[in-house]
């Protein structure tokens, strides 16, 4: 035993002086304590309140909703910095969508993937986002069709605009300006509806007519397209082509009220192709002013002579954006009345209501969903996740919170470290005051 | 009996002790004062939690160690200029007080947590296995501190060689 290092320490502690306490320890400690509790309360509400003010937190569903179930699904909204489809594929896609608030400044194209993973495709001012595919794994665009599993763009006709897939998803309708897109159309510079065929990668040309605003379907059976064309502000002419044969038959032109319902415009039987009929204001102005519509219903149209006929319900309601499928034999349309307005994915049914499959979180636009998801797959909800973010948008949280804290860190230790500098002087013990302003040291 | 109440009971019947832990820890008596404050300090400011579970001595002492090794890290980084150098305790075997001063001043020449691992083991007679759990390290580092520290002890204070043994307990 080392006695003697024992008694020198015990003869060494003896020689301590008499400590100096104010007899306030105990208040000053409670203090202490409230002032802990009060910072930690403060801690919790700034960070609840710094989550809730990040955007798009709040409007992700709760929980996985199906589409037959008495709650619709909903899509919420991607985070501003969320990775790009090009950072991390996530296709095949459940839907797609266009946000105006991400970190690109523009709309942004919205990639929701089957496994409910958000990425965004960034665009160009002006352009739209396009058509997904039937399977959700392609996305057709000006001049190409992207691959999102592969990330591979696969290029059609040089500004072609895509105007419909077939319903098995290896064609697709497109249309070929020949304005230039610059000057008005000269006679004779005919544009071209034609379609891009997946497997052999060439186009055929379906018919040559001037199509400022198409719009298009393939058949069920992907044998025939429905077509309307012509010149802006004009009337469209109905058309619908046999693609085996190459003919045409024009069957009537379209009032300024009606138009082709969609993408899926062909009932599954293929007996009839869909129109929208207006009451109250016509299309070209109902864009501009949802008010002027009364309402809307559905018009068959017999593609053979031309015959049509309104549906029996009476004016249904809501906007049509297009028709993009069926489901249980009823047509299901995007439907999203004004910029204010939340896009939804309804059923329209018989007695003219809406059932609503998928609702897109408010402020987002151009809902797409891929048709085999629309007529036979379960719409859930969908949240974004906010860690699905470049490694730019960690280095930057990082760079906006380390160098204050580290600032904060500092002059805390230079503090202290002058106070005890001044505690280990001769004849300069550390005051009450000093211990008080001590308050917010930490020890483990 | 309040917590108020229970807490002064405590200071009155432990305060002794813990200003003589503080002054061997730091060698100096103004921060040994301060050491002491700002562990009661902060043993009032969760006194519930730590009289229920009847541990106030372990916290208390935990706070004292950690605490001084955190004040000597930081002092460390700044040169502290003195008009005279302090003059150093010879060595006098003529008894055992000049001993304990000769201790004194070789203990403020060992490292901080060397210190603490020889005031814990051989002045609060803590065991291996107590000093580490205070200090929050692990036995096999207290044994290596406590050796060390002996050794460097035979150094700078050659007086004590002699009664220098490593004890394990």
């Amino acid at each position: 035993m080392s006695e003697t290092l024992r008694e020198a320490l015990r003869r060494a502690a003896e020689s301590a002086p008499a400590p100096r306490l104010d007899g306030q320890v105990w208040r000053r400690g409670r203090r202490r304590r409230r002032v802990r509790r009060t910072a930690t309360a403060l801690a919790g509400v700034l960070l609840v309140a710094g989550l809730a003010a990040v955007p798009g937190l709040g409007t992700g569903g709760a929980g996985l909703q199906t589409a037959g179930g008495p709650v619709p699904g909903v899509l919420g909204r991607p985070y501003p910095w969320q990775l790009t489809y090009e950072q991390d594929l996530n296709g095949p896609v459940a839907a797609a969508f266009v946000d105006p608030h991400t970190v690109y400044l523009a709309a942004t194209g919205v990639l929701v993937g089957r496994d409910g993973s958000y990425r965004l495709f960034p665009m160009d001012p002006g352009e739209d986002l396009g058509f997904v595919s039937p399977d959700g794994r392609y996305l057709a665009r000006r001049s190409e069709i992207v691959d999102l599993v592969t990330g591979r763009g696969i290029p059609t006709v040089d500004r072609a605009r895509p105007l419909a897939w077939s319903p098995d998803g290896r064609r697709l309708l497109l249309v070929l300006d020949r304005d230039d897109g610059v000057i008005e159309q000269r006679s004779g510079d005919l544009d071209e509806v034609a379609y891009f065929d997946l497997d052999t990668g060439g186009v055929k040309a379906v018919l040559f007519t001037a199509a400022d605003t198409p719009a298009g379907a393939f058949s069920p059976d992907g044998e025939r397209v429905a077509v309307t064309t012509g010149e802006a502000g004009r009337p469209q002419t109905l058309t619908v082509v046999d693609l085996v044969s190459g003919t045409p038959n024009i069957l009537f032109e379209l009032t300024d009220r009606q138009r082709l319902a969609g993408e899926a415009a062909w009932t599954p039987d293929g007996r009839s192709v869909m129109l929208v009929a207006a009451d109250g204001c016509v299309w070209a102005s109902c864009e501009v002013g949802p008010d002027g519509l009364w309402g809307w219903r559905l018009q068959y149209v017999d593609p053979v002579s031309g015959k049509f006929v309104d549906e029996a319900a009476p004016a249904r309601q809501g906007r049509p954006r297009g028709l993009v499928g069926w489901r249980d034999g009823k047509p299901v349309f995007v439907d999203q009345r004004g910029a204010q307005d939340p896009a939804r994915l309804v059923i329209a049914e018989a007695d003219g209501s809406a059932r609503v499959l998928l609702t897109l979180a408010l402020g987002a636009s151009e809902l797409n969903v891929p048709r085999d998801l629309v007529e036979h797959g379960t719409l859930g909800s969908r949240t974004a996740n906010p860690l699905d973010a470049p490694l730019w948008a960690f280095a930057a949280v990082l760079a906006c919170v380390v160098p204050p804290l580290l600032m904060v860190m500092a002059l805390r230790r230079r503090r202290r470290a002058v106070r005890a500098l001044r505690g280990s002087g001769v004849g300069q013990g550390a005051g009450a005051d000093d211990l008080r302003a001590e308050g917010g040291d930490t020890v483990a | 009996m309040t917590d108020a109440e229970s807490f002064d009971e405590y200071v009155r019947s432990r305060l002794p002790m813990l200003a003589r832990v503080a002054y061997l820890l730091t060698g100096d008596p103004h921060q040994a004062d301060d050491l002491v404050q700002l562990a009661l300090l902060r043993l009032a400011s969760r006194w519930e939690h730590v009289s229920a579970a009847r541990e106030p001595d372990a916290y208390v002492r935990r706070i004292l160690y950690t605490q001084h090794v955190s004040w000597w890290r930081r002092v460390r980084r700044e040169a502290l200029p003195v008009a005279v150098l302090p003059e150093r305790a010879a060595a006098d075997f003529a008894g055992e007080t000049v001993t304990a001063l000769a201790v004194r001043e070789a203990l403020g020449r060992l490292a901080p947590r060397q210190r603490a691992v020889l005031v814990l083991r051989y002045f609060e007679d803590l065991s291996e296995a107590e000093t580490a759990a205070v200090l929050g390290i692990a036995v096999g580092t207290v044994k290596s501190q406590t050796r060390d520290a002996l050794a460097r002890l035979r150094v700078i204070a050659p007086e004590l060689s002699g009664s220098l043994v490593e004890v394990n307990r």
